[in-house]
């Protein structure tokens, strides 16, 4: 019951949004949502306060705990700092809705509908408040993914024809034959890498990051990539262990040759968004590449790696140029500390924890992944030393902004230091 | 006068009081032997925790002391220093970080928290170097030393990786008791000893990660004097002191930890033959004698190599502020050639200089010649070959340092410059560190009369050739690309990333599978296009209808008896 008051209370604070078109109603809506989630998550036991309605389907695992904190935290911070008009607040309420939904859906069936509703409103972000070409990167966006859910429907089509049931309880603990397992990897691989993105999958998203305005880059980067992570680790990890442990090499092989590939292109990339994006799909892969190693400490710095580059990135998007203050410099280097996984920030427990699950496979990969630590000090310094010699936009922090790059930052540094809230 | 010093006051008492702690750990450490602090369980996984504390042991407090030491003179000098840059509260914020993950490198009781000071310092060089940031030169230069060092770090974490496997910690006690059964040559320690060792090249600037050292005197003079060349630098050697009970077990890579510090002695060295930038000097020659540190580690001689360590913060850093007081004297001017004579203007500097020249050169009784020459022994016992190398190398040493005494103070005043000498508060910590440079050698003084009388004769005999040339006629033979390793790496490193970037940016991101998902598109929008006489065409309606097909679609399943 709670959970679907937590998945409604987004909706209704979009439909209020819209009706009142008071900014201040926004904020203070994503606070109450951010409270509500809060107390949830340190209070399990108030989910069981209705028994008799308490819904199967949705439920909370610890790992959905710490992703709908984040996705409440993140979307307050993106509403306190956005310009944008109140459709486009409404838009984003609705995506979190969609965001709550999957995190707690236990069947495919709600899986699947949240995971669909997410597209729409983004897509409509991108048309209608986009710049540039917009409408062809919003196809571009939304063929792309469709065509992840698609293969994602068809897998859970097959399971579903296989199993008379929705539920992932019935779905986990049936075994299905060797060669369809490889089939449901592939779809599966599609559906998630996409979203991610992992390369090769991954062009869609340099140039919708680029076309968003600022809150949209933040919540596609900061969340939205979140639920490729997500799918692997709730549906493709209990789904098929064994295809993916067959497979293992392969798929570490090809994420390791991502990462570094990523890395290397944003060397080549201008511009402030795009290097950030592109160093973005540099830690999206990688943070894959812990999930694969298929070790509970590689899954382990996975999760944290969620929380590390959903703060990193978002606080960076957040800095991109603006008059040169000392405070704008701190804030930005802090952010780019962040990104590079400098020790104390959270970033580098998650990067430690994934080479160390990676080396547990192979040295190799941890060596090759971790080749992407340097070239990302790289990048990160460039871009941040292009900044502090650029010219100076007009544009200044406002006090919001300031407010949350605090947040964000002291939190990046706050679970680097006590990361045990973020580890399961 | 306090109130435009206050920031370096404050930061110089907060660097005094740790010292004064130093003082009493090293106390305590001397009578009632070692001990720990902790600190906090950083984390826990899968069974594997690291606990994070405070190891106080004879090591860890002599490096506690020399750090704070040095750091206290270093932080004095720089309100002298800095006394006319607007940022000089930034300035000595950088500088206290700086040795807040100094102390948290030598004092951690694990190698992650080691590892934590390690980038921490590593990132205040970077700041440091590039804290001139109008110039885009100095930061260039703060990036390649932090990327170069991201490199050997790299190493490091890789090793700690394969530590944490055979080991399951990386606690030091830990990890040295559970060694001890590890058979010796074994395949995993030997690993872990090179990686880490790839983590000693980058901080302690060996070959082949050395160059970004040179590049790093783009910072503040202090910052040269107290991070590029007494402290940060010596890193490398307290880690592989403080591992020794591994590389003991790794004979192999002993033998290369060797020999890449005798090749980096020998390169640095003769690089710093033909420089003209004083501070360039001293920067080769820190490389060079950081060489001589770590061939004494791989030659299995840790207390040389320590010793070496302690006299060569006195007398670098003495040579680096005594550049410092020259270079504010002469306005900034830093090439040597257009020194010359100051000895008369500058009296005192000249003084503490010649004494910190002295003790790099190795002349007794300055502490040079005893850390040198200990270093010497220990490493002829290992390889006669790098020991007459190593002599061959100090023989260079004694030239580019009389070279580099020669051009600065004697001769004739080579431009218009009139230097002055620098204040007290300046001039003070160069006393202090010229008599710890005279003096420290005799906290260990082995006397070998061979030693003593070949070195006296030959330093006699290297400055009394060398005058002529330097002094009365101040030859130019400047030659600052002289054996350039930045343009074999640009050439060979990257370049080819950067053009390699750009062609998958190009080649592989737009035509490969740019093409390839538009073919998909097009296919997509044929059937669109074919579709398009039944609907509006509107793109939202499109979407919706798609939207409803899938739910109905769902829902039709999930209620369907089958």
């Amino acid at each position: 019951m709670a959970l679907l008051v937590l998945i409604s209370l987004p909706l209704l604070g979009a439909l209020g949004v819209l009706v009142f078109k008071s900014r201040l109603f926004a904020v203070a809506v994503s606070t109450i949502i951010a409270f509500f989630t809060a107390t949830i998550v340190m209070r399990p036991d108030l989910l069981m306060m209705f028994p008799s309605i308490s819904l199967p389907s949705l439920a909370l695992t610890p790992l959905s705990s710490i992703l709908i904190i984040l996705t409440s935290l993140m979307v307050l911070a993106i509403i306190m700092t956005s310009e944008d008009s109140f459709g486009f607040i409404a838009l984003l309420l609705g995506i979190q809705a969609a965001l709550f939904g999957v995190f707690c859906a236990r069947t495919g069936l709600l899986f699947y509908i949240f995971w669909e509703m997410t597209l729409i409103p983004a897509f409509f972000m991108i048309v209608g408040w986009g710049s540039g070409d917009k409408l062809k990167i919003a196809i571009r966006f939304l063929l792309y993914n469709l065509v992840g859910s698609f293969a994602l429907l068809a897998v859970f089509i097959y399971l579903f024809l296989n199993t008379h049931s929705f539920a992932f309880s019935d779905w986990m603990t049936m075994v299905f034959p060797q060669s369809h397992q490889l089939w449901l990897l592939v779809g599966l691989m599609i559906a998630f890498g996409i979203k991610l993105p992992l390369v090769p999958f991954h062009r869609w998203q340099p140039d919708t990051y680029e076309c968003l305005p600022r809150s949209g880059t933040m919540l596609f980067s900061g969340l939205l990539s979140k639920l490729g992570i997500y799918g692997i680790l709730v549906v493709m990890v209990p789904l098929v262990p064994h295809a993916m442990l067959i497979h293992r090499s392969l798929i570490l092989t090809i994420i390791s040759i991502g990462v570094i590939y990523a890395s290397v292109v944003a060397l080549a990339e201008t511009g402030f968004k795009r290097v950030v994006a592109t160093v973005s799909i540099a830690h999206g892969s990688m943070l894959a590449a812990g999930v694969f190693s298929l070790t509970p400490i590689g899954i382990q710095g996975g999760i944290v790696q969620i929380v590390a580059h959903s703060l990193g990135v978002t606080a960076l998007f957040l800095c991109e140029p603006r008059v040169r203050s000392r405070f704008y410099l701190g804030i930005l280097f802090l952010s780019v500390l962040g990104s590079i996984g400098l020790p104390l920030t959270v970033g580098f427990i998650g990067e430690f924890l994934i080479l160390l699950g990676l080396s547990q496979v192979s040295l190799i990969y941890a060596l090759v992944c971790g080749v992407s630590i340097v070239l990302g000090a790289w990048v990160m310094l460039t871009l941040y030393q292009n900044v502090q010699s650029s010219s100076d936009t007009p544009i200044r922090l406002t006090d919001d902004e300031e407010t949350v790059l605090i947040a964000l930052v002291s939190a990046i540094f706050i679970l680097g230091i006590f990361p045990s809230v973020v580890l399961l | 006068m306090i109130k435009k010093h206050w920031a370096g006051i404050v930061a110089s008492l907060v660097v005094f009081l740790l010292f004064l702690t130093s003082l009493a750990a090293f106390n305590r450490v001397h009578t009632t032997g070692a001990f720990e602090v902790p600190l906090l369980n950083w984390f826990a996984v899968s069974g594997m925790s690291v606990t994070w504390g405070l190891l106080f042991d004879s090591l860890s407090t002599l490096m506690f002391t020399m750090i704070t030491g040095v750091a206290f003179l270093i932080h004095v000098y720089s309100i002298g220093y800095m006394a006319d840059d607007d940022n000089r509260a930034r300035f000595f914020w950088y500088l206290n970080l700086f040795v807040f993950f100094m102390v948290i490198l030598v004092l951690s009781d694990n190698f992650l928290g080691m590892f934590v000071g390690w980038e921490g310092v590593g990132l205040c060089s970077y700041l440091l170097i590039g804290f001139w940031s109008n110039n885009r030169s100095y930061l260039t230069a703060a990036k390649k030393a932090f990327v170069m060092n991201r490199i050997g770090d790299l190493g490091f974490i890789l090793g700690l990786l394969v530590m944490f496997l055979t080991f399951g910690s990386v606690q030091f006690s830990e990890v040295f008791s559970l060694v001890q059964q590890v058979p010796a040559n074994d395949i995993a320690l030997i690993l872990i000893t090179f990686l880490l060792f790839v983590g000693v090249t980058g901080k302690s600037a060996q070959l082949p990660l050395f160059t970004w050292l040179p590049d790093a005197m783009a910072g503040p003079t202090p910052v040269s004097a107290l991070i590029h060349a007494a402290t940060m630098v010596t890193a490398g050697i307290y880690m592989i002191a403080r591992s020794s009970a591994l590389y003991e077990l790794a004979p192999q890579v002993l033998t290369i930890v060797m020999w890449v510090g005798v090749a980096t002695a020998v390169v640095g060295a003769v690089i710093a033959l033909r420089q003209s930038d004083i501070k360039k000097v001293l920067a080769y020659s820190t490389v060079s004698q950081l060489g001589f540190m770590v061939a004494s580690l791989g030659a299995g001689a840790t207390f040389p190599a320590l010793f070496h360590m302690v006299t060569h913060a006195f007398f670098k850093a003495l040579l680096f502020l005594g550049a410092g007081s020259v270079i504010h004297g002469m306005g900034g001017e830093q090439d040597m050639y257009k020194m010359g004579g100051l000895k008369r203007d500058m009296p005192l500097t000249f003084s503490v200089f010649l004494v910190g020249a002295l003790a790099l050169s190795g002349c007794p009784p300055f502490s040079g010649f005893f850390s040198k020459d200990a270093i010497l022994l220990a490493v002829h016992h290992a390889s006669p070959i790098a020991f007459y190398t190593l002599i061959g190398v100090s023989i260079l040493t004694a030239i580019y340092v009389a070279r580099m005494v020669f051009l600065v103070f004697f001769g004739s005043q080579r431009s218009d410059t009139h230097a002055h000498e620098s204040p007290a508060v300046m001039t003070v910590p160069l006393v202090v560190l010229a008599v710890l440079a005279a003096g420290a050698g005799f906290y260990h003084p082995e006397l070998e009369l061979i030693m003593l009388g070949g070195t006296v004769i030959l330093l006699a005999l290297i400055w009394g050739l060398t005058y002529p040339r330097y002094a009365v006629k101040a030859v130019d033979d400047r030659c600052d690309q002289f054996l350039s390793f930045d343009l074999v790496y640009h050439a060979l490193i990257v370049t080819p990333i950067l053009a390699s970037g750009r062609l998958i940016h190009s080649f592989f991101d737009r035509d490969i599978i740019d093409n390839t998902a538009g073919g998909f598109g097009e296919l997509i929008s044929g059937l669109g296009q074919s579709l398009r006489s039944l609907h509006s065409g509107s793109i939202g309606f499109y979407l919706w209808m798609i939207t409803a097909y899938v739910a109905v679609f769902l829902i039709g399943f999930s209620i369907w008896p089958f």
